[in-house]
């Protein structure tokens, strides 16, 4: 396995986690794809750190990990209080603010 | 105490008390505290410049101190020039200090005087005047402590403004309010000049310093020297000053006697460095001055509105201190310009008394006032009698120290101007003493009485200067750098000569006897082209025919070329902004969709530029 | 020993934050709002506190640079937060009286993230302090509860939700740039990042990395949360929200472009042209067509990045000190315009034109000050924007962008009609409501102080012009 590999498997996941962002109507939905474009961070991360032969990568991915979890918590909690004030989590119709 | 501190006590505390004012309007609306205060910081400026002006005297130089703090820095000039950073402060010297006190003094008298004379005003409006007056207080300080001629500039603009508030107090009168914007759009005009001088000198030079010697000091004194025709009303930038006498009386005297006329002829003393390089400016100057010495001198024996004699006077007087400047004297322009703001405000707050005693201005109206009020009279006469020149009164002194250094100069022609100017002034104001203080009392003064202490006190004060001040000339010449020896010389016997018999004259027409019928026919024809305003009715042409003719067609083109492109862009402008509105949509996932979407493409840029 | 020195004021900002949550601990409900006052008042202090100690150097194995630059963001930082801390606390009183303690302590932390990040010398810092300034202000957006369904909980869940979502993808995008930074140049240190080549990967991973931090300034084309949650969100935490993440987002930028990819400029700069040139564009084209005040100030806030990232463009200290005092200048006079929002309509989220119609006549001081503002964000003289814009645009010609000062100015001029469109409603129109309007004791010295300073800022700049520049210079080194 080469380097080129692991970033194009990178590339992949973040590139699905883009699409999903952009087109995944439901909330939750749209949390796991922003999961997927982080767990793409970390791959590359790993990867690079792995092929150089130096730790700062792979501690970067610790601090990832635990910045991605920390976001993640706060963005539940926000689709808690979208459903509590809308009886659903479809994000298509939380529209009211625009112009 | 540290004088700079003192000094920016003096200019900061009249703008606390305006700004007080104007912030707090239940203050304002008070009147009577509001008045109470502005005196009370008019004091208080006093003070301080009196111990500005001691400390004065205990220096060895002639410049006390100097703060300068930097305001712009880095004011780059582009590729290469580079010009040193803009600066605003204090600067002490015997220029400044004396004219502090003198601005000070007078501001501070007009104020007292006011708290009398304004007093059946409503309360709104007392206080409404006592924030002008602060803060006309503040603008005229900025103007005299500037260090450069920026700050100066700035000061003079202040000025501008507050003076225009001040001669539109009376905004609610028609006229008061057309006198006001008129003085405000002469002035404007004329600073135009400032503004054009200080670009050309600040593009050759990089500073606003006045000490700076340059190649262009001709063009830029002359341009600042149309700033000064207009705030100091020169002819033929003179027109708006008659009108200004709109404004209530002690405004006069503040503002056409002592300070905002002077601010012009004080430009020149303090950038008489650049003038002394620009032989060309001082001669026009010499010439400009002795003209209008004599056109408003002239003028002025025609009047019948006690305050419009007095502002042709000053126009007068401001043209000697012009002419003995553009000889080349600094200390002869200035040292009228101190005796005359102690002499002109003294006449108008006694004109103030007078006509508030009688509620007019016209001198029909008066008649017979000396026997009612005896020391507004008295004081009157004095400044009268200064004015004309009398021997031992202030204005003998520095009028005569200005026809010396004219004949010095070999100027015959305006020597002969400023004679019959001095001629003239006796008489005039021989005629205005005769016609408001004896003769037969009209109905109006028979009723007159003696005003307030307010009222009188100032008069008194004022009066002692317009008699003692003529003595501190030699001690003040050696705070300048050019002495000047006082000596009663032939051309001060002339001009008392001339003098007497003016007043003569003038006793001989106006007296008791009313002789010389002849003469006063004589006069008739001057009398006519003085009423129909000959000067206003040329800018009356010149404005309908030429300005008119140009306006029109400048309108044409700004509305159907100009406001036709640019409605065009702003309908434009705004269709575009309410079409891209729907970019807008409010779906989060359109925002998510453009950043991925920016991001990506970015990125594909440097993929194409770099690769 | 390690060497704290450098983080000295965001030590005590730490320990202060954990002492409001002590704090909020031991007060009884129905006393809260003492916390806010407390939270002002330390914030105040260590302001104070930070003109005496001496916090040049550098700590953590060179990962943090405490310098003159660092200490003008955390001076920002603390003003901004005693000025929202004073503005906000009739409000948070009012709206969550039981919850204040958590939205001060949110607040702490978020001030914390950003006195922390411009001293970041090292990727992996740089993100861990701008997830510590971005999550708490997601939290804060969306701080009212949404069963509040006249007040401002009406929008709250829609506006932090989209402010969520855009950060937090925007963070993916930007951690995806930086590893491949990282990949191409094997460290995270900023100062080691510039040896690496141009490279059409290392433009990709720029790119990425630029995205978040362009939504952090709000610049087009990550703006499009700015309006909607500018609106939906509660107006004193906006007045927070519009001016002190931006001026981070600013130190971030000088970062990774300035410390770390200096000698790429060639690279970088087409791309910050273009979203400078946007920004300002769609900006004031926007704000025409808006009818909320809270949108109009939102898209006039991203046009005013537009005319900040001059400096950036021009990456000398000049441009940099320029953008500093502009930022600076924006500060007083952004955070006094929302309050003024605020102040004339405390209860409410939606703020039109209509609610300042006539305010001349109905508090004659919110509409001088509302005027001021106003003029400062149009640049007209003598207050503070005038002198940012004017400074901005000689930057910019410096450094050969004539063409952008002639249409930054032009663009200036539509932006007037939007402003003076304000202005003359509250000036020259009737009121809709004469009720004379009531102002909370220390919202109302907030408005007073920010007018003060764009004033002083605008008569007498040369101090803040100065300590600009100097901070500036620091940058360079």
């Amino acid at each position: 396995m080469e380097l080129t590999h692991y970033l194009l498997l990178a590339a992949a996941l973040f590139s699905l986690g883009l699409y999903g962002v952009a087109s995944r109507p439901n909330a939750v939905g749209l949390l796991a794809s922003i999961e997927l474009m982080a767990n793409a961070v970390n791959l590359n991360l790993v990867a690079f750190s792995r092929f150089q032969g130096q730790q700062t990568g792979q501690i970067f991915a610790l601090f990832a990990t635990a910045i991605t979890v920390a976001e993640v918590v706060v963005g539940l909690a926000l689709v808690i209080v979208l459903f509590r004030s809308r009886g659903d989590v479809r994000l298509d119709l939380a529209k009211e603010l625009k112009g | 105490m540290e004088l700079l501190h003192v000094a920016l006590a003096v200019l900061f505390v009249p703008l606390g008390i305006a700004g007080l004012l104007m912030i707090v309007a239940p203050l304002r609306r008070s009147g009577r505290a509001a008045g109470v205060l502005s005196v009370l910081g008019s004091l208080f400026a006093l003070a301080g410049s009196l111990y500005l002006f001691a400390a004065l005297f205990g220096a060895s130089g002639s410049e006390l101190d100097r703060l300068t703090t930097t305001w712009l820095p880095h004011a780059r000039l582009g590729a290469g020039r580079l010009a040193s950073p803009i600066e605003l402060g204090v600067l002490l010297d015997g220029i400044s200090v004396s004219m502090l006190v003198v601005v000070c003094f007078v501001a501070c008298m007009v104020q007292i005087f006011s708290l009398g004379y304004m007093s059946h005003e409503p309360p709104a409006d007392f206080g409404r005047y006592f924030t002008w007056q602060s803060l006309f207080l503040f603008a005229m300080n900025t103007l005299v402590i500037a260090p450069n001629l920026l700050q100066l500039f700035l000061g003079w603009e202040l000025v501008g403004l507050a003076s225009y508030l001040l001669i539109g107090f009376y905004f609610r009168k028609p006229s008061a309010a057309r006198a006001a914007v008129k003085a405000f759009w002469m002035t404007k005009l004329a600073d135009m000049g400032l503004i054009a001088g200080l670009i050309v000198l600040f593009r050759e030079t990089g500073t606003f310093d006045w000490t700076v010697t340059t190649p262009a000091a001709t063009v830029v004194t002359f341009l600042l020297f149309i700033a000064v025709m207009g705030k100091s009303a020169q002819f033929p930038l003179h027109v708006w000053l008659p009108d200004a006498m709109e404004g209530p009386t002690p405004v006069s005297a503040l503002l056409h006697a002592a300070t905002m006329v002077a601010a012009g002829v004080f430009l020149i003393v303090r950038a008489d460095p650049l003038f002394a390089q620009a032989a060309f400016t001082r001669e026009f100057m010499l010439y400009i001055g002795a003209f209008t010495a004599l056109f408003a001198a002239c003028i002025a024996v025609v009047q019948s509105d006690i305050k419009k004699v007095l502002a042709y006077s000053t126009c007068s007087q401001l043209g000697y201190m012009v002419a003995a400047l553009g000889a080349g004297s600094q200390v002869a322009g200035f040292f009228h310009l101190t005796t005359h703001a102690f002499f002109k405000a003294l006449l108008f707050l006694a004109a103030g008394s007078l006509i508030h005693a009688v509620h007019s201005n016209e001198l029909r109206q008066m008649g017979g006032l000396f026997s009612k009020m005896k020391l507004t009279s008295i004081c009157f006469i004095v400044g009268a009698l200064a004015l004309a020149g009398i021997p031992g009164l202030s204005g003998f002194f520095s009028k005569d120290l200005i026809l010396e250094v004219v004949l010095a100069r070999g100027a015959y022609v305006p020597l002969a101007a400023l004679l019959v100017a001095a001629f003239l002034t006796a008489f005039y104001m021989g005629r205005v003493v005769l016609l408001a203080l004896f003769g037969a009392p009209s109905e109006a003064a028979g009723h007159a009485h003696e005003s307030g202490v307010s009222m009188t006190l100032p008069l008194v004060l004022l009066s002692v200067l317009a008699l003692g001040s003529g003595y501190a000339g030699a001690q003040l010449s050696g705070l300048y750098a050019e002495p000047v020896h006082f000596h009663l010389s032939t051309i001060g016997i002339v001009a008392t000569g001339l003098a007497l018999t003016g007043i003569a004259v003038s006793f001989w027409m106006f007296g008791p006897a009313k002789g010389g019928a002849a003469v006063q026919a004589a006069f008739a024809p001057l009398g006519r082209v003085a009423r129909s305003g000959a000067v206003d009715q040329l800018y009356l042409l010149g404005y309908r025919r030429g300005l008119r003719g140009l306006a029109a067609g400048a309108a044409w083109f700004d509305r159907y070329m100009i406001d036709g492109a640019i409605n065009a862009a702003a309908y434009g402008t705004l269709e575009l902004g309410g079409r891209l509105r729907r970019l807008q949509n409010g779906d989060v996932q359109t925002y998510l969709y453009v950043v991925a979407m920016a991001a990506v493409l970015f990125a594909l840029a440097g993929l194409v530029g770099v690769g | 020993m390690m060497n704290l020195g450098p983080l000295t004021i965001d030590l005590i900002l730490c320990g202060l934050t954990f002492g409001v949550l002590s704090v909020d601990l031991a007060l009884p409900h129905g006393r809260k709002r003492a916390l806010g006052y407390l939270t002002a008042v330390l914030l105040a202090g260590l302001f104070v506190v930070s003109f005496f100690i001496d916090v040049s150097g550098s700590a953590l194995s060179g990962a943090y640079q405490g310098d003159a630059w660092v200490l003008f963001f955390k001076r920002f930082a603390l003003v901004a937060g005693v000025f929202v801390s004073l503005g906000a606390v009739d409000y948070v009183d009012r709206h969550f009286p039981t919850r204040q303690g958590e939205f001060w302590v949110l607040m702490l932390f978020t001030l914390l993230g950003m006195t922390l990040l411009p001293g970041a010398r090292d990727l992996l810092l740089l993100i861990v302090c701008f997830e510590l300034m971005g999550l708490p202000l997601v939290v804060l957006a969306s701080f009212a509860k949404s069963e509040d369904k006249t007040g401002p909980g009406q929008f709250a869940p829609e506006a932090g939700l989209k402010l969520y979502l855009v950060s937090s993808v925007s963070t993916a995008i930007t951690l995806y740039g930086v590893s491949i930074i990282y990949g191409l140049s094997g460290t995270t240190k900023l100062a080691e990042l510039g040896g690496v080549g141009v490279s059409p990967m290392l433009f990709v991973g720029l790119a990425f990395a630029l995205a978040g931090m362009g939504f952090k300034i709000g610049a087009v084309p990550f703006h499009m949360w700015v309006p909607d949650t500018y609106q939906g969100t509660s107006t004193p935490f906006v007045s927070f929200l519009s001016v002190a993440p931006k001026a981070t987002g600013f130190a971030a930028l000088a970062a990774v472009l300035i410390l770390g990819f200096a000698h790429q400029k060639a690279a970088w700069a087409p791309l910050v042209l273009f979203v400078l040139v946007t920004s300002i564009f769609f900006g004031n084209l926007f704000a025409l067509a808006q009818k909320d005040l809270k949108r109009l100030l939102a898209y006039s806030g991203i046009a005013q990045v537009g005319y900040m990232m001059i400096g950036l463009l021009t990456a000398d200290a000049y441009g940099m000190g320029m953008l500093l005092f502009y930022i600076a200048g924006y500060l007083v006079t952004n955070m006094g315009a929302f309050l003024v929002l605020h102040a004339v309509a405390p209860n409410r989220s939606t703020i039109t034109l209509d609610d300042v119609r006539g305010l001349s006549r109905r508090s004659p001081r919110l509409a001088l000050a509302l005027l001021l503002f106003l003029l400062s964000l149009a640049g007209i003289p003598f207050v503070v924007g005038f002198w940012a814009k004017l400074y901005v645009f000689m930057a910019a010609y410096r450094a050969g962008y004539t063409w952008l000062v002639l249409y930054g100015a032009l663009m200036a001029i539509v932006a007037l009609f939007y402003y003076l469109q304000i202005a003359k409603a509250a000036y020259m129109e009737e009121p809709t409501d004469a009720e004379p309007i009531r102002v909370d004791g220390s919202l109302d010295a907030v408005v007073m102080a920010c007018m003060a300073l764009v004033v002083v800022m605008g008569l007498y700049p040369s101090p803040f012009l100065q300590g600009a520049m100097a901070a500036a210079r620091a940058l360079f080194g």
